[in-house]
């Protein structure tokens, strides 16, 4: 799945018109939307490191995310000097009021160009002294970044950032729909990023798959839970060595857990290994 | 091929740093304060970091020089080995390291002075034959270019005669060997696993026949040559494939420059092959008849002793038992 966190209405948007996204009124704590295939959520959290935890915290609850899915904050940000309408991914996230950091992990080769990010307490209107180091400024990505993390593997997980305001182009001059078209001009920047990390996710399923006839199997005989991690393995074997066979047939007379595995086994420990 | 770079700041300034930069114009700086902060964190996937591995530059403060197990060495009574690097260009399916970390970015400790300070302590104190191993960790020559670790550290064993260096790789990253005067206590060790097993197991490793090439090439200059069959991997044609291997290395080698030969099984501590089974669930040589020895992930003891005996008197028809060293844990 691919869940999207925004803080505003006017960022989701676009998001929400381009994968038709439906209001999911079962969610009461936050505004979410999600596909009609349920593989992409959008999350709207409001302002702020907190909200943006909170708001990714509860997706994850909600929709009981898996560590392969993909997870986007996506929003507008502010730029000493960057165009408006650039788009930057982050490669450092530093929260501004305790000076933590995290390195989200770009696995791929993106389009648009990977920049630090401040997560910064309150909306940063002095361009010139706030920014020494050149970073893109903000307020939700520590937040959302440091939470998601506990839920998904961090490759999968970025932020991306839309410059809306710099010296030239301060924030109070910014509008709901500016930002709305802001999000939509990049939807192509988005979903490029989104191909990338797609096939990246492609990668892992296969290792969290489970085996086949494993569901089979756990509900005919009672496995513990160390067993049932046998059990998967052997069936990993299984579908190696002999993937035209079906273990049930060696399983007739089995009548426990330790019977099954031994079988199985059995069976296996014959096969010839050819390189 | 290095796309981002970290730099840890205290060492942003540090000539190799700053020479190692130079190299990747192109490539994105990121910089931090210690090397933790990106390697090895909780929720990373070695399998996808694999796809595209940042290169790390750090400061290594302790754990220099670290004894080697005791079943593994090639002569001395006095065994360690040291990691400029840890992690490999390489993607050999049967590694450790794939297990041992949750990165598969390449750490590169540039504070080399500090490695050889400790080496040469160690040799002055040393009252018995003293051997250092390098290429546990990482491919010693495989980012030679990048790393310049050989311009340093042969130095280093040139000035201390007594001590001997193993440099272990699969590598023909040579030029630097090539152009350098050969060290009497250098050994250079090739990994070898059959043309077969390589082609399916030692990914991004250059083939068998062109580490052969490498080898006869150094010879010529005058090297040390050490191989190491290790781990000996289960085929059901292992015999032949074994066979092969032996004659296509052994028979190239010059008897007096060829310095050793080890062997050893497939092994790996427990949780790190849990690890890898998840990684590659569907990986043959995870479906192998493996068991569990003490923690230890093995064949199961009737093929590794089979192995082992049959690959120990194949290479004994080749060389003088004293150049032969199998490791002893698995014998």
């Amino acid at each position: 799945m691919i869940h999207f966190i925004c803080a505003l209405k006017c960022e989701a948007r676009s998001l929400i018109a381009h994968y038709r996204l439906k209001h999911c009124t079962d969610s009461e704590s936050f505004p979410l939307y999600i596909s009609a295939d349920k593989q992409i959520s959008l999350t709207v959290s409001g302002l702020g490191k907190i909200n943006a935890a909170a708001a990714t915290a509860f997706t994850h609850a909600f929709l009981h995310t898996g560590k392969q899915d993909i997870w986007l904050n996506i929003g507008i940000a502010g730029h000493k000097e960057l165009d408006i309408g650039e788009v930057t991914l982050a490669h450092k996230i530093i929260d501004q009021s305790n000076q933590q950091s995290w390195y989200p992990q770009i696995i791929f080769s993106p389009h648009c160009q990977s920049m630090e990010i401040l997560s910064c307490d309150n909306p940063v209107t002095d361009y010139e002294s706030t920014i020494l180091s050149g970073a893109v400024f903000e307020m939700e990505a520590a937040g959302f970044y440091a939470t998601a993390c506990r839920f998904a593997t961090g490759e999968l997980i970025h932020v991306i950032k839309i410059i809306s305001d710099n010296q030239q182009y301060p924030a109070d001059k910014i509008s709901e729909s500016s930002v709305a078209n802001l999000v939509k001009n990049k939807l192509t920047s988005i979903e490029q990023i989104l191909e990338s990390l797609r096939l990246l996710a492609k990668d892992l399923e296969t290792s969290n798959e489970v085996p086949n006839h494993y569901h089979q199997i756990i509900e005919q005989w009672r496995f513990t839970h160390a067993e049932r991690n046998l059990l998967k393995s052997c069936l990993n074997r299984w579908q190696v060595l002999c993937p035209d066979e079906n273990p049930m047939n060696e399983l007739g007379g089995s009548s426990h857990s330790k019977d099954v595995l031994y079988q199985i086994t059995k069976k296996l420990d014959v096969i010839t290994i050819c390189f | 091929m290095i796309e981002t770079i970290y730099i840890e700041e205290q060492i942003a300034n540090h000539p190799r740093t700053l020479e190692l930069l130079a190299r990747f114009p192109e490539a994105t700086r990121i910089y931090c304060e210690r090397y933790g902060e990106i390697f090895n964190r909780k929720a990373q996937s070695f399998r996808l970091q694999k796809k595209q591995p940042a290169l790390i530059l750090a400061e290594k403060h302790k754990g220099f020089v670290l004894p080697t197990p005791e079943a593994y060495g090639i002569g001395a009574k006095e065994n360690y080995y040291f990691s400029h690097m840890m992690n490999c260009l390489y993607d050999c399916r049967y590694c450790f390291l794939q297990g041992m970390y949750q990165s598969a970015h390449y750490v590169l400790f540039v504070n080399y002075e500090s490695f050889a300070k400790v080496i040469e302590d160690k040799i002055q104190k040393a009252e018995k034959e003293i051997h250092f191993f390098s290429g546990y960790d990482c491919d010693s020559l495989a980012l030679e270019p990048v790393t310049k670790f050989l311009d340093y550290f042969l130095p280093v064993f040139r000035a201390n005669p007594d001590a001997l260096l193993e440099i272990r790789s699969k590598s023909t990253q040579i030029r630097t060997l090539l152009n350098t005067e050969p060290l009497e206590n250098c050994v250079l060790a090739w990994s070898f696993t059959p043309t077969e097993i390589a082609a399916a197991l030692e990914h991004k490793t250059p083939s068998v026949s062109r580490r052969i090439e490498a080898i006869k090439k150094l010879q010529e200059r005058g090297w040390h040559i050490g191989l190491r069959f290790d781990p000996l991997i289960y085929s059901s044609d292992y015999k032949s494939q074994y066979q092969k291997l032996f004659t296509d290395t052994l028979q190239v080698c010059n008897p007096e420059l060829l310095h050793s030969v080890s062997l050893g099984s497939f092994r790996l501590p427990k949780g790190f092959f849990k690890s890898l089974q998840k990684m590659y669930p569907t990986e043959k040589l995870f479906a192998s008849p493996l068991e569990d020895e003490h923690g230890m992930i093995s064949y199961k003891e009737e093929i590794r002793s089979e192995m082992l005996n049959f690959c120990s008197n194949e290479i004994l028809n080749h060389i003088p038992e004293e150049k032969f060293f199998p490791c002893q844990d698995v014998l």
